[in-house]
């Protein structure tokens, strides 16, 4: 993981703000910095509502940002960016939704589903060419050509998010966006997703920026991961580094909350119980570390500014004052 | 801190079996195919619109192959019961009642008909407008709506025959003002619904163009609940047609419209009840398997709605 090289995708100061009525606002993604190298995985993960998904949508333009530079593949897009610049990137950039059951338009045929990216970027000369290319996708994140003439309805979950995944494909994107892609499957369909995806980012060099609240499924596929806590990251890191040496203390409670399969090292581990509530992203203190409300370890510093990233060991950053 | 949870090596791969993977054995349906398939079980809905369709028919066509015309009268046969010649009778100038009561149902559903499609073209549109253009253009539309609810739409309709000559024309158009309200309402809510499904934004995702999402995402997702509305919008026009009719401010006579039949026979119900009994008997089948149908479709259309 070369730090050096000119990072694939790389988001600067990126805001993204909603406006909630009565001159009230939500700071969804409140100035987040990070970059994606080429050919990895980064996983992204936080607690609902932290804005992870909010992220990945602007990240992919379906959100115009508030403020803020996303660079993809040295291409900046901003508002000078034309409408046709702007649709050859759609083409290179792509989704897969977290819910398989809302994701598929019910009434077209899993032909069309696939197929829609390559409509809309005309990439078949012919219709045999529009059906052999779905047919081999389909084939490829292991559906049937059979099922081609179907519709979405008739199959189960993990079927769809293959449909899903194939429609993604069809554009022969290099970099994906997974909105918790797994998070509405059954375990046993989970395991086979992440190994389509992982199989599928060897095959095709892809980049995944990958959204999830399931660390150890996280830590299982990303080479690097973010942790988000409203709206902001407070720690970045590489998969192992984090796990081994989670410094910030939202990440420590984080890890220390996940389930172990061996009952015996349950019983000895000890939890890290945060207290407090969480704070409503609406109102949210301009000057003070957003995690103060709910921190063990937080000084009269916490209090007085917000913690940037800092890199306190290589490829580690961290947004907290007391760490070291 | 170091961290006894989960190791990359607790991961390893499984290989699944070709025969373990999902079949798909169920023959192929489609969603209009499934709605068919709920509607056919529900037996009410089915007699009802068996019933639709012998009215429609007879309305089309029971004009045509009779003897006699709505508007010539026999002053030799006046309020004649019902019997081979007349099987509904006659009324006061002895026109043959079977023909005007065909020759009414089909013009109260014409009216009908041509009002509901009226509906849909404006509330449709406007609805669609309103819900994809959002914020302000919105809110100032929802407000002109709100303000056309708040008036009765009835003296509307009443207002609007006063100043215009009375005919079919006149009365679609009254129909037509206030009621594509219902229909934009319901429209606009759909697609406020739908325009944030993740299959739009995977459309979006993609790269298609606002005019393939407009077609093949939204439109095809919100026919239920057009179809649905139509079901509704259609008997509660003939009712008002009907109730105009009766009022004396709808069609005049020799033209004939359910309405106007009613209000013939109710003029001497004491004395020849049958020349008010048919009408009535038509227009409550009408109004009753309308009803009976949309509901039938609306559960065959929307399956998580019923129960």
């Amino acid at each position: 993981m070369g730090t050096e090289q000119t990072p694939f995708l790389e988001v600067r100061h990126l805001k993204k703000y909603f406006h909630v009525g009565r001159g009230k606002v939500l700071r969804a993604v409140d100035d987040v910095s990070f970059h994606i190298n080429k050919g990895e995985t980064f996983g992204l993960v936080g607690e609902s509502g932290c804005g992870k998904s909010t992220l990945g949508r602007t990240v992919i333009h379906l959100y115009e940002p508030t403020s803020g530079e996303i660079t993809f593949d040295g291409i900046k897009v901003g508002e000078e960016t034309s409408q046709e610049q702007r649709h050859l990137l759609t083409r290179r950039m792509q989704m897969i939704f977290q819910d398989p059951y809302a994701s598929l338009n019910p009434r077209r045929k899993v032909i069309d589903i696939v197929a829609e990216g390559m409509d809309a970027h005309h990439l078949y000369a012919s219709e045999e060419e529009r059906r052999e290319t779905v047919i081999r996708l389909l084939e490829r994140v292991g559906l049937q050509k059979e099922h081609a003439d179907r519709f979405p309805h008739e199959f189960s979950g993990g079927q769809r998010q293959r449909i899903g995944i194939a429609r993604a494909l069809a554009v022969q994107p290099d970099f994906i966006v997974c909105d918790e892609p797994i998070s509405a499957l059954d375990v046993s369909i989970q395991a086979q997703v992440v190994n389509l995806l992982e199989d599928l980012q060897k095959e095709h060099g892809l980049t995944y920026l990958f959204i999830a609240h399931d660390l150890s499924m996280v830590r299982h596929i990303s080479d690097r991961i973010g942790v988000m806590y409203m709206g902001a990251l407070v720690e970045v890191a590489p998969a192992e580094e984090l796990f081994e040496h989670p410094m910030h203390p939202y990440t420590q409670a984080l890890l220390s909350a996940i389930p172990l399969p061996d009952p015996d090292v349950e019983k000895k581990r000890s939890r890290i119980m945060l207290n407090g509530s969480v704070p409503s992203p609406i109102s949210l203190p301009e000057n003070e570390c957003r995690f103060c409300s709910r921190c063990p370890v937080k000084s009269d510093v916490c209090k007085k500014s917000r913690p940037e990233l800092r890199e306190l060991r290589p490829g580690h950053f961290v947004a907290c004052h007391e760490a070291d | 801190m170091t961290n006894d949870c989960v190791k990359d090596s607790m991961f390893r791969k499984v290989k699944v079996d070709e025969a373990e993977r999902e079949h798909l054995d169920a023959p192929m349906t489609s969603v209009l195919a499934d709605a068919w398939y709920r509607l056919r079980q529900n037996r009410a809905a089915v007699a009802a619109l068996f019933i639709l369709a012998a009215i429609v028919l007879l309305a089309i066509f029971a004009p045509v192959f009779s003897r006699y015309s709505f508007k010539e009268p026999d002053y030799n046969a006046i309020f004649a019961l019902p019997d081979k010649a007349h099987i509904f009778g006659t009324d006061q100038f002895g026109r043959d009642l079977w023909v005007r009561c065909w020759m009414g149902c089909r013009i109260s559903l014409m009216i009908a008909v041509v009002a509901a499609l009226v509906d849909i073209f404006i509330g449709v549109t406007y609805g669609a407008v309103s819900a994809l253009f959002g914020g302000r253009v919105d809110a100032i539309m929802q407000r002109i709506i709100e303000v056309l609810v708040g008036i009765p739409s009835l003296i509307i309709v009443i207002l609007f025959l006063m100043a215009f000559p009375a005919g079919v024309g006149t009365i679609i158009a009254a129909l037509s003002i206030t009621g594509w309200v219902n229909m934009a309402r319901l429209v606009r809510a759909e697609i406020l619904k739908l325009k944030n499904q993740e299959f739009v934004l995977a459309s979006r995702v993609l790269g298609t163009s606002s005019r393939g999402i407009i077609l093949h995402d939204l439109v095809p997702n919100a026919v239920s609940v057009i179809v649905i509305n139509v079901m509704f919008t259609i008997p509660s026009a003939i009712f008002t047609e009907a109730f105009l009719s009766f009022i004396g401010i709808g069609l005049a006579e020799p033209q004939a419209s359910l309405g106007v039949l009613i209000n013939n026979g109710y003029q001497v119900l004491q004395n020849y009840p049958h020349v008010m009994i048919f009408p009535a008997i038509i227009i409550i089948l009408i109004m009753v398997c309308f009803s009976i149908l949309g509901d039938g479709l609306r559960d065959a259309l929307d399956p998580q709605m019923s129960r």
